[in-house]
């Protein structure tokens, strides 16, 4: 029998998200919403994880030209990185702030761009990862623990 | 107490399997085996969009029958609102009350009183309630059940207070009791109703651990015998005795304009619902203080035992309350008096679709093979696996309720790829026969 590494996980999977696309954006984080309610998630670990991934997609849509959403399972934690292509954020300290939002006039008439999307991220999950190359896009790593 | 109980039933006799109910179910609980529909009871809400399509008629809602109301000494019709709008202009709730009453009860309740005392206390519940995610508006049984199934998390943003028509029941049962000198349960209580989904509460009540209703009967089965019944009228009784405030609940919004509070948003049809369900499920959105929501398009004059076409019914609903008024017309310590029958003595259970597997690693290797299975299908949902989509095939095959060959795609696939095992076996016929005549070929 092989023995199995501690951290690898234990589901992956891999979701695409469109720029631009305000009419199917949601999708995904219904989609990841679903799959940890089958897996049998606590309820608590599955709102945080809703909001938390829905503002990360709502990121990608807002800001973005495309992204990556990855779920990976671990026996303890979920974490879901998203990468996209997109202009990438000069200063990510600034954008951790509530209310910092470089979304544009057409975005925030949406009702989009109130600049709480980082900082809900951060307020739902257990630990957030931000690095950006500017002009080249933004990877965001955030994880939560299964048992809460 | 069954877990589930359910009014929407398939007559396996009638049924031809046709797909249209399944393919309308907006909770993807019904499947075709066999030739026939069958509903899965953990995902169903009693929404009875399949009664509408069934071409055979074969899916119906076991409501109470006519003979139940012999069972009492004393019977008590108490119709829901929408009854009152599915007659002409020209019929009046008084006319309609009456000619329910001499259908074979003893008595016709105006449900318009009990939706009075409901709208007020509402109000005050409105007031006080402070939650940052919105109130949920419990009068329609289907919506209850859906966040029961499919949104737990919201269970606690349900709106903890009798529906007018238990209310009503409760009134009947122990106020009028009393009045006549009969025990309880010599009084029979029978509903009138628009759609399946109210015969399911009242057989799991969402508020009083006892339903004070006794049965119900379907607007579409009494309908013919109500419209002679009324033809026939001669003197009436006076029996209308409110505003036209009940009556307009029976109109998506209606509860909205009555208790008229900022931030309130009305949503009809159960796919609409869960729509908006699932945005506030993301955080998405916010800022709502009241949520009224319906299972039927158009509400509860839309429901699949209405008669009457609901958008032209709406009108006559808008004239109704225009005529009436919305103002209430019973008495604060009326209202004191009743007050009693809105608080409830139940806490509906969440009734969470279970996950994939027995624990979470089964659940996990489930999901997996779940999405392998999606991928390798057409995914055009074709539906002649008898599943409603792909997905739900893909479901029901690793929850063992199907087998991948249920698939006329991958039967296909199999039947090409074993007769070309076959074809491999014939070429293998002996050195003798390899020469034959000409047509006997094999290619």
């Amino acid at each position: 029998m092989t023995e199995q590494k501690q951290d690898a996980p234990l589901l992956e999977q891999e979701f695409t998200v469109e720029g631009g696309d305000f009419i199917h954006a949601g999708e995904v984080s219904s989609k990841i919403k679903r799959i940890l309610k089958d897996i049998g998630i606590s309820q608590e670990v599955i709102r945080r994880t809703a909001i938390a991934t829905y503002e990360a997609e709502m990121n990608v849509v807002c800001h973005a030209m495309r992204g990556k959403f990855r779920l990976a399972i671990t026996p303890d934690k979920l974490v879901i990185v998203v990468q996209d292509e997109g202009k990438g954020i000069e200063d990510i300290d600034l954008a951790m702030q509530e209310g910092f939002s470089t979304a544009s006039e057409q975005v925030r008439e949406m009702g989009f761009g109130a600049g709480m999307g980082l900082p809900n991220i951060k307020k739902n999950m257990d630990d957030l990862n931000v690095t950006s190359e500017v002009g080249k896009g933004t990877r965001v790593e955030m994880g939560i623990f299964t048992e809460q | 107490m069954e877990e589930y109980f359910h009014s929407v039933k398939v007559d396996p006799e009638r049924c031809r399997g046709s797909m249209r109910c399944m393919r309308v179910c907006p909770t993807e609980a019904i499947r075709i085996r066999e030739g026939k529909a069958v509903i899965l009871e953990d995902r169903c809400v009693d929404c009875g969009d399949c009664i509408r399509v069934c071409p055979e008629r074969a899916i119906r809602s076991v409501v109470g029958s006519y003979e139940d109301i012999s069972k009492f000494k004393y019977t008590v019709a108490i119709p829901s609102p929408s009854l009152y709008s599915q007659f002409g202009m020209g019929v009046s709730p008084n006319q309609i009350l009456n000619g329910l009453k001499r259908l074979a009860f003893d008595d016709a309740y105006d449900i318009g009183r009990a939706c009075e005392v409901y709208i007020t206390v509402l109000k005050e519940y409105l007031d006080s309630y402070s939650d940052n995610k919105p109130l949920i508006s419990t009068l329609c049984p289907s919506i209850v059940r859906l966040i029961q199934i499919r949104f737990p998390d919201f269970m606690n943003n349900l709106l903890s207070l009798e529906a007018p028509r238990g209310i009503a029941g409760s009134e009947i049962k122990l106020d009028k009791a009393k009045e006549l000198g009969l025990d309880p349960k010599e009084i029979g209580t029978i509903y009138i109703t628009p759609c399946p989904a109210k015969m399911m509460a009242l057989n799991q009540p969402q508020c009083k651990s006892e339903s004070n209703l006794d049965g119900a009967l379907a607007i579409s089965d009494i309908y013919g015998m109500l419209f002679s019944s009324i033809n026939k009228l001669g003197s009436m009784e006076e029996l209308h005795n409110s505003t036209g405030l009940g009556i307009s609940l029976s109109i998506p919004g209606g509860v909205i304009t009555c208790i008229n509070v900022d931030n309130a948003v009305a949503i009809d049809g159960i796919k609409n619902v869960m729509n908006v369900l699932d945005d506030l499920e993301h955080g998405k959105v916010t800022n709502i203080k009241y949520l009224e929501l319906w299972a039927c398009p158009g509400g509860c004059i839309g429901g699949p035992l209405a008669v009457e076409n609901p958008y032209i019914t709406k009108i006559k609903v808008i004239r109704l309350v225009q005529q009436f008024g919305r103002e209430r017309k019973i008495k604060d310590d009326e209202v004191n008096k009743l007050r009693e029958y809105l608080s409830c003595d139940v806490k509906l259970p969440p009734l969470p679709i279970k996950p994939l597997g027995r624990d979470a690693l089964d659940a996990i290797k489930k999901v997996k093979e779940r999405e392998a299975i999606i991928e390798s299908l057409p995914k055009i949902d074709c539906g002649a696996c008898g599943a409603p989509t792909c997905k739900a095939f893909a479901e029901d095959v690793v929850q063992g309720r199907a087998e991948i060959l249920d698939c006329v795609f991958k039967l296909q696939d199999k039947i090409v790829e074993s007769s070309q095992y076959a074809l491999s076996w014939a070429r293998r016929t002996p050195l003798s026969f390899r020469k034959r005549g000409k047509g006997t070929k094999i290619n």
